[in-house]
């Protein structure tokens, strides 16, 4: 399965990386639309001044986070960790504390189980137009 | 082909399931499943009363979970005997399954001390089960006052799940503390003021000496009128079964870090089990669900000729009240260092150069981080642990781990 995978020596801390993100899953038709919004984006640059990177779901071999979710409500199909909406209770941080890595940050007032990586899964394809990743269907 | 039979239908045997089908996609597998119901989450029945689920979404699998995975099951019945030599088991219906390896799932049963004068108690209720909370539910009304014997998980969970549907609730616990498992007292004097603000009355180091009807009257003589009682004092592992067909048993059935119990081919999980905790380096029994499917897993996977052991599990707990949410993790043992902010209480536990345990209230994010120093023991001397008190943050691992961690498949 394809992941994004981080080389830190590389990364600039640009955060262009959260924006094609959430642009990718926004539906909207021009990335400028994006402008003075609130993102959620699935990937977050971390860092320090001395070091950046980005950090998104790993799908992890043994996923903790799955075998944890007190609502069943997180399942791995075909290498891709899924959240499973309609299942989820309004708030699934219990998850959290099992992360082994990390995930996005709490937003507390949306579903936490929104803190997910992979803007591209439901098999989906990413068709670059323009230079952009064309939106996608949400789940 | 090989028979397999699970004696129980939450989340071990779930793991038991899954786990035996990694491996071996055509042996029978027989489920016993005393409640009559699909595997669902019980942790949510709170979640249901304060309507933040509903039935449907309840199951902790899709409806065809059991036909997917080609089991049988027996809904609404027990297992009330194994027999170890010739390899059945007993059924209350009467029927004997015969199996080549053996799950007990079975989990955990209230234990209802033996108050005085409690069968004059006409609404009175657990808090385990589904069936517990539909019934709390049809007893409730708006203004009812109601009394929760036990300030555990269980108890607060339920006073947080009704609070919103009734009047006045009471909890009452021999403990000083509330949350006495998994916090210390500074910690839980902070959440049963959290509590208070919210409405909820707490009776500490006291609890019911005899009901009289609807009236509660308690050890330092106070007395305690009440509409509905709920009682969630404890549980007590189901490890019956095992203990009379000779097997091991401490206060849960005795297993080693694959899921075997000391009978052959007989092998346990969940609740009803005492396997190794990871980070005290004795056995416990660890009733949370996260351990609860990971032994069955591994069960399920030995079960099946495979080898595949559970060899971490560790004290997790992670719960909130009124939106103030708690995690915890480990033990409480070495040198507390405390970081206070904005509201948010973190405490760590260091021992011998390791992180040992951790109670967070308020700032929980990115605990995860914190789960795993404790879960893979890293030497804190290698890691910024310093900085990380405030935010866990990935910056306090090298570049080695992290090329490891986001650079790769992991």
């Amino acid at each position: 399965m394809k992941r994004v995978y981080v080389n830190e020596e590389w990364c600039l801390g640009c955060h262009l990386c959260e924006y094609n993100c959430a642009f990718a899953n926004s539906k909207l038709e021009r990335m400028a639309a994006l402008k003075g919004k609130k993102i959620f984006p699935r990937i977050h640059v971390e860092g320090d001044d001395r070091i950046t990177f980005a950090v998104s779901c790993r799908h992890c071999t043994d996923p903790i986070c799955v075998k944890s979710c007190i609502a069943g409500a997180i399942s791995k199909v075909d290498g891709v960790v899924k959240i499973d909406k309609p299942r989820q209770v309004r708030r699934v941080s219990d998850v959290r504390s099992r992360l082994p890595v990390r995930r996005a940050r709490a937003r507390r007032e949306r579903n936490d189980a929104e803190m997910r990586a992979l803007p591209l899964e439901q098999g989906g394809q990413t068709r670059v137009r323009d230079g952009l990743p064309e939106r996608r269907d949400r789940l | 082909m090989k028979k397999y039979v699970v004696i129980g239908n939450g989340a071990a045997a779930v793991g038991c399931i899954e786990g035996i089908r990694s491996l071996d996609a055509n042996g029978g597998i027989t489920v016993i499943s005393k409640e009559p119901r699909h595997v669902y989450s019980r942790p949510l029945i709170s979640y249901y009363l304060e309507g933040k689920t509903d039935l449907d979404r309840m199951l902790y699998r899709g409806a065809d979970f059991y036909e997917k995975n080609g089991c049988r099951v027996l809904l609404g019945d027990s297992a009330v005997k194994i027999d170890a030599d010739g390899k059945t088991v007993l059924t209350e219906k009467g029927e004997t399954v015969p199996y080549d390896a053996l799950c007990v799932a079975a989990g955990s049963s209230p234990f209802v001390p033996p108050f005085a004068g409690l069968e004059t108690v006409d609404k009175k209720f657990g808090f385990m089960t589904l069936d517990d909370a539909l019934a709390l539910e049809e007893a409730i009304f708006a203004g009812c006052r109601v009394l929760i014997v036990g300030a555990g998980l269980i108890g607060l969970k339920c006073a947080e799940g009704i609070h919103g549907r009734v009047g006045k609730i009471t909890v009452c616990d021999l403990a000083d503390r509330v949350l006495s498992s998994i916090l210390d007292a500074d910690c839980a004097a902070i959440i049963q003021k959290h509590l208070e603000d919210s409405g909820i009355e707490f009776l500490l180091s006291d609890s019911a000496e005899r009901f009289e009807g609807n009236k509660a009257v308690m050890k330092s003589g106070k007395e305690v009128e009440f509409d509905v009682l709920v009682l969630a004092v404890g549980v007590r592992a189901n490890s019956g079964l095992v203990r009379d067909a000779g097997g091991e048993v401490n206060r849960g059935i005795i297993i080693d870090e694959r899921g075997a119990s000391s009978l052959p081919d007989i092998f346990a999980a969940g609740d009803c089990a005492e396997g190794d905790d990871a980070i005290l380096g004795a056995k416990r029994v660890l009733a949370i669900m996260p351990n609860a499917y990971m032994g069955g897993h591994a069960a399920g996977v030995n079960m099946a000729g495979g080898d595949e052991k559970f060899d971490r599990a560790m004290p997790m707990n992670s719960i909130g009240f009124f939106g103030l949410h708690i995690m915890t993790a480990g033990v409480y043992d070495g040198e507390m260092s405390e970081d206070r902010e904005d509201g948010a209480l973190k405490r760590f536990f260091v021992k011998d150069g390791i992180l040992r345990g951790f109670i967070l209230i308020g700032g929980t994010e990115r605990a995860g981080i914190y789960t795993s120093l404790i879960r893979e023991k890293t030497p804190l001397s290698t890691i910024d642990f310093e900085s990380s008190k405030k935010i866990a943050a990935n910056t306090i691992f090298s570049p080695e781990i992290r090329r490891k961690k986001f650079g790769g498949v992991v």
